[in-house]
């Protein structure tokens, strides 16, 4: 909202310079956004937290400055005053429901002048950021600016029959605004009617039917209190925001509708310079209002803020700021004013002494309380603890949105069978935006498309982040670590010459070695498994300790190239939960002091036999002394018949109670070797 | 006799020890190999020949000293062989250590992540405890139990993500709903943070994202007032922006708190003195968080009695933070994963 700083003077007679005056307005609570110089008088851009309707308006500020310094005097506000008793005949107001509409005033005025503005009206309108109209809707906004609560003018001669109905839409009614939108309207809506249709919108906007224009005489002045969740509906609905609906459902103050139209009158005949012919005048009031009522223990102020606040400050706080609080002893029973809707208990009281005594004069204190169990947050301490690992081993962590597009999601449907549908948001941003994710995998795609395209040779990422689907008609969210990793894995340097690119074994690597830094005592392998995204072949399930805990592999070609990547992706995906559960607290244990004795066996082996099988092969026979085995080497170029490839092995043998001797160690070797041999038909090299 | 042949055996010791030293290549290697140890004219054979002519009763005497010119014309040898093997090696290998480093890979934590984990470490260190909840939540535990009303207008400063066929579900739009749901399953005293991400429906630009972090906090116990609200988030911010840092806060509204604070902290960038400061805009002051004391109605929505507890609640949003601390001029950055920018943090 605009505040005029001249405008305001009008109110409360503040001597003081724009900075002076916005600090006083921060310091009560507004936020002023910028000061606006308008012809030499500034203006401040402000805004109002939704809670303090009764601050959109000029008089409003001026109250509260008045409360914050009572020295300055707050001028009363000039109302029209009728010079006699002024009929209510000849014309009739119907509210269907008075929750919908609390209040209406209304008077009609005859034989008034459709002009242009006053340049001193015309101005002030500029200043406001408001464009003049003619001189009577002019003021109706003024009198808006001025007090915050709305009014609307009819032209009287387009109102059928002398009647004003305040009822709900009806099914096929239609009504055309001020703003020439035609509205289709429904019992939702609420509208003001003549007889015969709909001429407004209650609340919102005017019809332009019965709109003041160039030829109006005369003219039916509406000041009214609306239901502020009516009001909302109504706009929400149509989309339509407008300084009066944006009033009315912040609340409005219902006891003000008179004054709103003698501030319309005043200014009116101010215009004219000539008494008006107001011809007809009610205030339709069904509603009964009870003032709210708070008891405020004294010494409540100063418990609740922790500060000594004197007792007879808290008093006149809250009389400068228009409540009246009975002395009742030891507390007292204060009467909040109807333009403060945002006032219900004690608390609400203590905000608005320490606004006035100022917030400034808190003083801090350290609470001594502490929680009766203290837990530690493992997830958090896991995720540092690999985060630390990865960004060790030189990958970047990156953080996505949790939106995909639709595509991206199909793509890894099946990453996650958990998730039988996608969770679909009903307002997205946009289409690319608009289903949660099921995968971390197609954001790293996206952000390693982004970094090849900028010329960067590697890009290693991972993300902590949250995944989401629909289980069974239920929502689920989970969280995962992705992984993925693409182009130079260790780039040529002026001794090796040689650029290595990541690999499917490398990334493989990368995520045993974090097993191994997380989960020293876990049983880890990998599971050949085929995954729609991935080249076939090159899918692998993580499974630790016997649960399945991720997969990893090398993304399908026709996935690049959907995000324009060029180079092989390695990616994987593992559940955090799943990860949690297995680690364990670690134990100490004793190691072998014998001496360890190593023997090679370099074998050819039928291609068809995949590494895991000869694991599995070597751990049903070994014999108890041979402690560990290593893959030395991998040939299949020349001289390898076809069909096959050769194998080098070293073998680790060790005693568990004795040093074996070297005759031993040879026996064993060649007694494993040779029925490792003839299990797998394997020949000696 | 005896002790002419044991002087010039002497002279042959030092006069051995000083050539052997001198020996720089393989010719003066041989050369004094030869010189010594030949079978024929070496020195050694000449004082071997010489032992036949000691009479008989010096003749171990004798024979010991020829014995020890013996081993340390063979140890001084082996040492200089040893020697030149050692130089040869040193010359044929170019080493320079100065040569550059090869490019280690190093990769970095995402600044979001780190100015997290900051602000976490800070509050752990209190006595906070780390909840965590949903994401997707229910729209009763974002909005009404926080005391925002159906159909009021404080719920449009939250743009909301509704979820399709799940109309009591949205995206969080803040991390308050954690300590509702702590709330309803603890008693107090209470004392928790509650980071993680969250989600406005605005598009992204410079100063804004659909998704944010925010880390929130919640005190709830007997006795708990204002100004232990405002001691607790100076003791926070000098831990996180230096011992030098100052606080004040200004009135605002929060529908969950009341009285409701926004906290500024003194500039960090320019302490006041700049007018031109981009951080502060001149005025010295950078809002950083909004704060209060929990509203009474949510403590009863959560069943704890607020005429015997009350609690302070507040919350901060990390990437304005982060944008703050490191100048960073586009909200967007933080969510491009362009390495270029990630590379510097963490």
């Amino acid at each position: 909202m605009r505040l005029n700083a001249d405008y305001l003077k009008t109110f409360v007679n503040i001597d003081m310079a724009a900075p002076q005056l916005k600090d006083l307005l921060v310091s009560v609570g507004m936020e002023v956004e910028e000061v606006i110089d308008h012809n030499g008088t500034p203006v401040f851009e402000i805004e109002i937290t939704p809670n303090r309707p009764d601050w959109l308006s000029h008089y409003g500020v001026a109250r509260e400055i008045y409360a914050k310094q009572p020295q300055l005097k707050l001028a009363p506000l000039e109302l029209y005053q009728f010079e006699k008793e002024i009929s209510r005949e000849g014309f009739s107001l119907f509210i269907e429901d008075s929750s919908d509409c609390g209040r209406y005033s209304s008077c009609i005025v005859r034989d008034v002048t459709v002009k242009e503005s006053s340049p001193w009206l015309k101005n002030l309108m500029e200043s406001l950021g408001l464009k003049s109209i003619n001189n009577i809707v002019d003021i109706s906004n003024i009198t808006l600016m001025t007090l915050g609560h709305p009014i609307h003018i009819f032209d009287l001669d387009k109102l059928a029959d002398g009647q004003i109905i305040v009822r709900r839409g009806k099914q096929g009614e239609k009504l055309v605004l001020l703003d020439e939108k035609i509205v289709d309207l429904t019992s939702e809506h609420l509208v003001i009617a003549d007889k015969e249709k709909s001429v407004a919108l209650a609340g919102v906007m005017g019809g332009l039917e019965t709109g003041v224009a160039a030829g109006t005489k005369n003219i039916l002045v509406e000041s009214a209190y609306f239901d502020p969740v009516r009001i909302r509906k109504t706009a929400k609905q149509l989309d339509l925001r407008t300084d009066a609906s944006y009033r009315f459902e912040r609340g409005a103050d219902i006891l003000a509708t008179p004054a709103a139209i003698k501030i319309f009158l005043h200014m009116l005949s101010q215009d004219h310079g000539t008494p008006l012919n107001i011809t007809w005048y009610h205030d339709l009031f069904p509603r009964t209002v009870t003032p709210q009522r708070v008891t405020l223990k004294k010494d409540y102020p100063s418990i609740y803020t922790g500060i000594d606040i004197p007792m007879d400050i808290c008093g006149q706080v809250l009389k400068h700021l228009g409540f009246k609080p009975e002395d009742q002893g030891d507390q007292w029973e204060v009467e909040v004013p109807s333009y403060r809707v945002d006032i219900y208990g004690k608390q609400d009281l203590v905000e608005e002494i320490i606004r006035i005594y100022g917030y400034d004069k808190m003083e801090s204190a350290i609470p001594l309380s502490l929680n009766t169990v203290v837990r530690m947050d493992k997830k958090r301490e896991f995720i540092q603890a690999a985060r630390e690992y990865l960004t060790a081993s030189g990958l970047y962590e990156v953080i996505n949105y949790s939106f995909h597009s639709p595509e991206e999601n199909q793509r890894f449907s099946a990453a996650h069978p958990q998730f039988h549908s996608v969770l679909e948001l009903k307002n997205p941003i946009g289409k690319d935006f608009s289903v949660m994710r099921n995968s971390l995998i197609p954001g790293l795609l996206r952000n390693t498309a982004l970094n090849f395209n900028q010329s960067l040779n590697r890009v290693a990422l991972f993300e902590f982040g949250r995944v989401f689907g629909i289980h069974d008609n239920k929502i689920q969210e989970e969280d995962y670590l992705g992984i993925s990793a693409s182009g130079e894995y260790a780039r040529a340097d002026w001794q090796t010459k040689k650029t290595q690119p990541f690999d499917l074994y490398i990334f493989k690597s990368i995520l045993a070695a974090l097993f191994k830094k997380l989960f020293p005592e876990a049983n880890v392998s990998f599971v050949e498994k085929e995954f729609p995204f991935f080249i076939s072949g090159t899918g692998l399930t993580i499974v630790l300790n016997g649960v399945q805990a991720g997969y990893m592999g090398e993304i399908t070609r026709d996935i690049l190239e959907a995000d324009k990547i060029a180079l092989p992706v390695f990616a994987a995906e593992m559940k955090l939960e799943t990860l949690l559960q297995t680690l364990k607290e670690n134990h100490f244990s004793t190691w072998n002091r014998y001496p360890s004795t190593s023997r090679d066996f370099s074998f050819l082996i039928d291609r068809k036999i995949k590494y895991t099988q000869l694991e599995t092969a070597i751990r049903e026979i070994k014999p108890d002394t041979l402690e560990s085995w290593e893959l030395t080497d991998l040939y299949d170029g020349k001289n390898i018949p076809p069909g096959q490839v050769s194998f080098s092995m070293n073998f680790a043998y060790r005693g568990k109670d004795r040093t074996l001797v070297s005759d031993e160690v040879n026996a064993i070797h060649i007694d494993f070797t040779a029925q490792l041999s003839k299990r797998l038909n394997l020949t000696r090299r | 006799m005896i002790n002419e042949l044991k002087k010039e055996i002497d002279q042959a010791k030092t006069t051995f020890l000083k050539e052997v030293g001198e020996v720089q290549s393989q010719e003066d290697f041989r050369n004094i190999k030869e010189k010594y140890t030949s079978r024929k004219k070496g020195i050694l054979t000449g004082f071997l020949q010489r032992l036949k002519d000691v009479p008989p009763p010096d003749k171990p005497t004798a024979g010991n000293a020829v014995n020890q010119l013996k081993v340390l014309v063979e140890t001084g040898l082996n040492e200089a062989e040893a020697r030149l093997t050692a130089l040869k090696a040193t010359k044929e290998t170019h080493v320079d250590p100065t040569l550059p480093p090869f490019v280690y890979p190093v990769g970095r934590a995402h600044l979001l992540s780190a100015i997290r984990k900051r602000a976490e470490d800070i509050f752990i260190s209190m006595g906070y405890e780390v909840a965590h909840g949903y994401e997707v939540e229910l729209e009763d535990y974002n909005f009404t139990t926080l005391n925002f009303p159906e159909y009021h207008p404080s719920r449009d400063e939250q743009d909301t993500f509704f979820i399709k066929d799940f109309p009591d579900y949205l995206l969080r739009t803040h991390t308050s709903p954690v300590q509702i749901r702590y709330m309803k399953q603890h008693k107090p005293p209470l004392k928790i943070i509650s980071p993680g991400k969250v989600f406005r429906k605005d598009d992204p630009d410079a100063t804004h994202s659909p998704v944010f972090h925010q880390v929130e906090g919640l005190l709830v116990d007997k006795n708990i007032h204002f100004s232990h609200l405002k001691g607790t988030l100076e003791l926070f911010i000098k831990a996180f922006y230096g011992e030098n840092i100052n606080a004040r806060l200004r009135p605002s509204y929060f529908p969950f708190t009341e009285p409701s604070a926004e906290l500024d902290i003194s500039c960090f960038m320019c302490f006041g003195k700049n007018p031109l400061c981009k951080v502060c805009k001149g005025t010295g002051w950078i809002e950083i968080l909004g704060c209060g004391m929990v509203h009474p109605k949510v403590l009863s929505n959560c069943d704890i009695d607020p005429e015997i507890y009350s609690g302070f609640a507040f919350g901060m949003g990390i990437e304005r933070i982060a944008m703050l601390k490191y100048e960073v001029s586009d909200m967007r950055m933080m969510y491009d994963n362009d390495l270029r920018f990630n590379c510097q943090f963490g």
